[in-house]
């Protein structure tokens, strides 16, 4: 019997919350590669993800979606084409704490503009709690300049909810008026 | 002490770098009291000093990535404390005094500058040579440049309590009496309270409330040092509150939030029974929220039973009421013009107040979204203010920020459908199979938000590339059912 197998890609900066978001959701205790810091990442924490995620939720016998989170630091990004092949969507996550989020958000929707273009992103900002400028709205406007639609919301990626409703909003927009069975 | 040539010295600045309402200030300003010191020109490149506005988007980040190698003399205008070498930072509400006491100092370090090139006759001085007309800028940067890996800057405290001192107390005065001062004496000139319409994308990027760090307030013992690696999310996933509501409780919250109307056949004539204006709360709200967000400070929105501050840096609401108690419901019913609804700009009094309200009291602390969106449902309670036309196709520009906001049933494909194609709010029920009252409190409150767009030719459309497949509906329902918790 063949299993039905789907992919949806958790990516963002170093911290920014994609390991603990994809624990958040998954049915099963992730894969994860961290390693030690070593460069600038260290500053933000002390082991970073070299490879990447793996989650997975499962949906009876024979249906999976996989949950695949990018390495964060820009070396790895080799791995992203790779990764995002049979994707549905992309859940970006920024880290409001961080220097420059307009930059990073800039980056990250370059860097997977093709696979946004076809699928859908989610853009889910962490760290807001502490910091709380920029804000949503600004968000918003920056997508707007970018000339992409994609929902926005605060999360905090420990809360299974935030993750879920995030994961939620991909697939209605991708499939609006989708019935939950 | 400054001879008659160093005070002669014009200074040229440039504006772009500042928001469109400071702009219009300080161009008030440099037509008046500073016309004899200060010059505008058209580019950075033109200016002798920089004038950058360090709370407006981008000024900041374009100043660090390309101005600051000019090595230029800065006049840097922020809430917050900035400390450069060779800038001068002129705290806000800027006062005109502090203004030109900034340009005494320049128009001394520019005459000193000059002497030395003059004597060196160093031609690599980046201000001799942008004197020449040649243009500084350096080879944009790769696109994909990722910025490094720093922390952003922990929040200095900024002793702005003080310094209002120096400044024009602007606190008690309403709107009118603030333009009026403007407008009557260039010396009140507060760079942060006017009354242009300003588009939110505006908005400074400041954290800080104007006498303290905002963010010391919302995070409390968060606060850490630049040095310090910010706290690691823990590995535990943070399970749900204990005390989730029964499906009673949220049947009640529901009736409360989107009323118990019936369906009405679009066909049907729309009366004035159907509409349902603003509460006065909401109305004197939204007016509050406005006031906020113009002039970028507190605002006081007054009534007997309950003070709401507004504080649009953080953008959040402190409301001493809890917004899901029932006494909140009856505050937005009840009162009426006769019960207040006055509003006013901080004092650095009520300030102080407020700060230790929130040591006190964090909870009250709303987001500012999250607190429009309930006060609009709870107003409104499924009906639709008369601006609203049910039957007209509108857009949704953005999606509310779903996780922050009180949910309701059928939020998520209400804004899915909504952001997919501009419908009217009859169609968007009738698509989804949903009773109008959900679509209808969805409209209200999103436009409240200001994400609703009347004018769907208005509305960014996805540059998509067509999918070799359709979406799989069945795996992407069922996928949806676990996430839900089925």
């Amino acid at each position: 019997m063949s299993t039905e197998n789907r992919k949806i890609i958790f990516t963002g900066p170093v911290g920014a919350g994609k390991t603990t978001a994809i624990r958040s959701i998954s049915d099963i205790d992730i894969v994860t590669t961290d390693e030690q810091a070593s460069d600038m990442a260290k500053a933000r924490k002390p082991a970073t993800t070299v490879a990447m995620d793996y989650g997975m939720i499962k949906l009876g016998e024979n249906e999976r979606v996989h949950l695949y989170g990018t390495p964060g630091q820009e070396r790895f990004n080799f791995m992203w084409d790779i990764l995002t092949e049979g994707g549905i969507g992309l859940v970006l996550l920024i880290d409001n704490s961080r220097k420059d989020p307009q930059q990073d958000l800039k980056f990250y929707t370059q860097a997977f503009h093709k696979f946004i273009a076809a699928q859908q992103l989610v853009v889910g900002i962490t760290r807001m709690d502490t910091h709380r400028v920029p804000n949503v709205h600004d968000y918003r406007h920056w997508l707007d300049q970018l000339k992409i639609k994609a929902p926005v919301f605060e999360v905090d990626a420990r809360k299974r909810d935030d993750v879920s409703m995030l994961v939620q909003a991909m697939l209605m927009s991708l499939a609006p008026g989708a019935e939950i069975l | 002490m400054i001879d008659k040539s160093q005070q002669s010295t014009t200074l040229k600045v440039c504006l772009e770098d500042a928001g469109t309402h400071n702009r219009a200030i300080l161009g008030f300003f440099f037509a008046k009291l500073g016309q004899h010191i200060f010059r505008c020109v058209d580019t950075q490149e033109e200016a002798n000093v920089l004038l950058i506005d360090y709370d407006f988007p981008t000024a900041r980040q374009r100043f660090e990535n390309d101005y600051q190698q000019w090595q230029k003399p800065a006049l840097i205008l922020s809430i917050s404390e900035v400390s450069i070498d060779n800038a001068i930072w002129l705290a806000k509400p800027l006062t005109s005094r502090a203004l030109l006491d900034a340009a005494e100092v320049l128009q001394q370090r520019l005459a000193d500058s000059s002497q030395m090139q003059t004597s060196a006759n160093s031609s690599a001085d980046p201000i001799s040579q942008q004197s020449s007309g040649q243009s500084f800028i350096t080879a944009t940067q790769p696109a994909l440049q990722r910025p490094p890996i720093t922390e952003s800057p922990a929040p200095t405290n900024i002793p702005l309590v003080d310094k209002l001192g120096d400044t024009m107390a602007i606190a008690e005065t309403d709107v009118n009496t603030q333009k009026s001062l403007a407008d009557s004496d260039p010396e009140a000139l507060n760079i942060d309270a006017n009354e242009d319409n300003i588009s939110s994308s505006e908005i400074p990027d400041s954290a800080f409330l104007k006498s303290g760090n905002a963010e010391e307030i919302a995070v409390g013992s968060t606060k850490r040092t630049a040095d310090e690696p910010p706290p690691l999310p823990t590995e535990n996933i943070i399970d749900e509150p204990p005390s989730l509501p029964t499906e009673s409780e949220k049947n009640e919250r529901n009736l409360l939030l989107c009323g118990d109307n019936q369906d009405l056949e679009a066909s049907v004539e729309l009366g004035d029974d159907f509409y349902k204006d603003d509460s006065f709360f909401l109305s004197s709200l939204k007016d509050a929220v406005r006031l906020a967000r113009q002039c970028q400070q507190g605002v006081l929105l007054n009534f007997p039973e309950a003070r709401i501050y507004v504080l649009p840096e953080i953008h959040r609401i402190f409301c001493g009421i809890d917004i899901y108690d029932s006494e909140f419901t009856e505050l937005i019913s009840a009162c009426n013009i006769k019960d207040g609804g006055k509003m006013h700009i901080l004092s650095t009094r009520e300030i102080h107040e407020l700060n230790d309200m929130i040591s006190q009291q964090a909870s009250a602390l709303y987001d500012l979204e999250s607190f429009v969106w309930t006060s609009t449902l709870l107003s409104a309670r499924g009906s639709l203010p008369r601006a609203l036309d049910p039957k007209k196709s509108v857009g949704l520009k953005h999606w509310p920020s779903l996780t922050r906001l009180e949910n309701f049933p059928h939020v998520l494909p209400i804004a899915a459908q909504w952001s997919a194609s501009a419908m009217s709010a009859f169609d968007i029920a009738k698509s989804l199979n949903i009773p109008q009252r959900y679509a209808f409190s969805f409209y209200n409150a999103a436009n409240s938000l200001g994400l609703i767009e009347q004018d769907p030719d208005k509305l960014i459309t996805k540059q998509s590339v067509p999918r070799a497949k359709d979406a799989p509906r069945g795996l992407f329902s069922r996928l949806l059912k676990r996430l839900v918790g089925g």
